[in-house]
């Protein structure tokens, strides 16, 4: 059967007849073996999806296509009949070469190409058994056009690793999760979530306390440095009674553990003294650095900067800044004269 | 490893790092399967995503005795169908981007194999533009995406024969389109 030929299973895609469960069935051994055309193959999977007994019976019938090459045998066996009758004769038992199934198929035309199509196209799932590969050949030496769709089906793979093949980025995973799961969440989403957890209590309250310490810590040390001597000693003679009373308390039991004990508040007060000490000093040097701005002192400034920039190696040594391309040869290179010269080495100037 | 029935489990308890690892984990091989598809990158892009978020919203309806795969497969299948079809009304030739074929080419290849490449490729998509719609998905389903007959029976909802025959019936008509192709580029 050819599949251009018109027939219930070859519809014209103008006038295309609707499907029904009789016309399914009619079509159904060519539709398992492939022979129905586009569009009406499309309209026969749709029926098949919506009717419940007629793909009862598509699942029976697989089965039997399953067996691999039942209905060609089928098919051929008919071709072999209807040529029987037409010699009057029964040429299987007159001339057993007439047996040769493959000759008769490699002969005919048509129908054969659609089988050998179906065949070659399922060759990779479902190797041909010797009887049909004979079949197969036998045709195929004969029909160039299936030799060229044989070519082309066994280079398929090649064909196939033309394609690109993409790989989602971070951006897609990013666009899925935002799309799905919403945007990434914002600082008060977190902390809310952290505030969720049990344990986040205990968290919170050594935050608070910290975060008290040091603003309490800060503040009274800031108005003893402003304050200066009283109530800076006023603080140490408060702290001083508070923590040689603990440690003398402590020192009762084992004086070991009563230094031990000292050293947090000893640690306390010297930082104290230094943060004053640096804060007094970091105030004045900015004084100067300030007011020589304004009186337009630049060489004072310069030194103030100097104090700072020098040990952190920032200030340019003098020669180098004063140096141009024309002096620059005629400066001595005797770097103990040079250091003599500079003015702020030995304190003069 | 978690299988993905039970991370996709997990998902339904809106747990959000599991369903980080299933968008993770099919995340190329769903955005391939657009591409097959649709055969245009950014199209095949947007619609990966909205495979993704229609699993989203329907991870109700997910029937825990299911393969995943087969879930995700068969809506990942239904919505590429759907696109196929609104696109094949303003068919058109696709012409794939040179920058797609960076990924492909190894350090020492030439530019005539590349050039070859790309014409090879462009008479695919010629080809795989003329297929049907079942016809196509056979392809993409069996030779791009590799899933076993099994697999496709069972997210197409018809029997193992069916397939086996649409699955060849497609490779026939893709090998006669590729002939075609060709004939009509050395004429």
């Amino acid at each position: 059967m050819s599949p251009m030929n018109p027939s219930p299973m070859n519809p014209s895609p103008m006038n295309q007849p609707p499907m029904n469960c009789d016309l399914f069935r009619r079509s159904l051994r060519a539709y398992l073996r492939g022979d129905i055309p586009e569009p009406a193959f499309g309209v026969m999977v749709e029926h098949e999806a919506e009717c419940d007994e007629c793909r009862r019976v598509v699942t029976e019938m697989t089965a039997e296509v399953d067996h691999v090459g039942e209905l060609s045998f089928a098919a051929v066996a008919a071709a072999e009949t209807s040529e029987s009758d037409l010699r009057g004769t029964d040429s299987r038992a007159s001339d057993p070469q007439r047996l040769d199934l493959g000759s008769l198929l490699g002969l005919t035309t048509g129908a054969d190409c659609a089988y050998v199509e179906q065949r070659l196209g399922e060759a990779p799932e479902e190797p041909l058994t010797k009887d049909l590969l004979r079949l197969v050949d036998t045709h195929l030496e004969a029909c160039p056009s299936c030799r060229q769709l044989r070519d082309v089906l066994e280079d398929l793979p090649r064909w196939y690793a033309t394609l690109p093949v993409l790989r989602a980025d971070r951006a897609f995973k990013a666009e899925v999760l935002r799309r799905t799961l919403g945007p990434e969440p914002g600082f008060w989403d977190v902390l809310r979530a952290l505030w969720r957890r049990p344990e986040a209590v205990w968290e919170a309250a050594v935050a608070c306390a910290l975060v008290t310490f040091i603003l309490f810590g800060s503040a009274v040390g800031r108005r003893a440095a402003e304050s200066e001597l009283p109530n800076r000693a006023s603080l140490q003679g408060v702290g001083s009674a508070v923590g040689s009373a603990v440690v003398r308390g402590i020192d009762d039991g084992a004086s070991r553990a009563g230094r031990v004990a000292r050293a947090p508040y000893t640690l306390v007060r010297d930082g104290f003294d230094g943060l004053h000490g640096f804060s007094s000093h970091a105030s004045s040097w900015m004084e100067r650095v300030v007011t020589n701005f304004r009186t337009g002192d630049y060489e004072e400034l310069l030194n103030d900067l100097r104090v700072v920039l020098e040990p952190i190696g920032l200030y340019p040594d003098p020669a180098v800044r004063t140096a141009d391309p024309a002096t620059e040869t005629a400066v001595d290179p005797a770097p103990s004269d040079a250091k003599t010269e500079t003015p702020r080495e030995d304190g003069t100037q | 490893m978690r299988t993905d029935e039970e991370l996709f489990d997990l998902c339904r308890q809106r747990d959000a790092r599991a369903w980080e690892l299933i968008v993770e984990r099919y995340q190329s091989k769903i955005l391939n399967l657009s591409y097959q598809f649709c055969g245009n990158k950014d199209e095949a892009r947007d619609l990966a995503q909205d495979v993704f978020i229609r699993l989203y919203q329907t991870i109700d309806h997910y029937e825990s005795g299911r393969t995943f795969k087969t879930w995700l497969y068969s809506m990942a299948r239904n919505l590429c169908i759907d696109h196929y079809r609104r696109r094949k009304k303003d068919r058109r030739v696709v012409d794939t981007p040179v920058d797609e074929f960076r990924d492909l080419e190894g350090g020492g290849e030439s530019q005539d194999r590349t050039l070859a490449k790309r014409e090879r490729s462009d008479l695919l998509h010629k080809a795989l533009d003329t297929l049907g719609t079942i016809s196509r998905e056979a392809i993409v389903m069996k030779d791009f995406q590799d899933l076993s007959l099994e697999e496709i029976a069972r997210t197409l909802e018809v029997p193992v024969g069916t397939v086996k025959s649409r699955i060849s019936r497609a490779r026939v008509e893709l090998g006669k389109a590729i002939l075609r192709s060709e004939r009509t580029v050395q004429s």
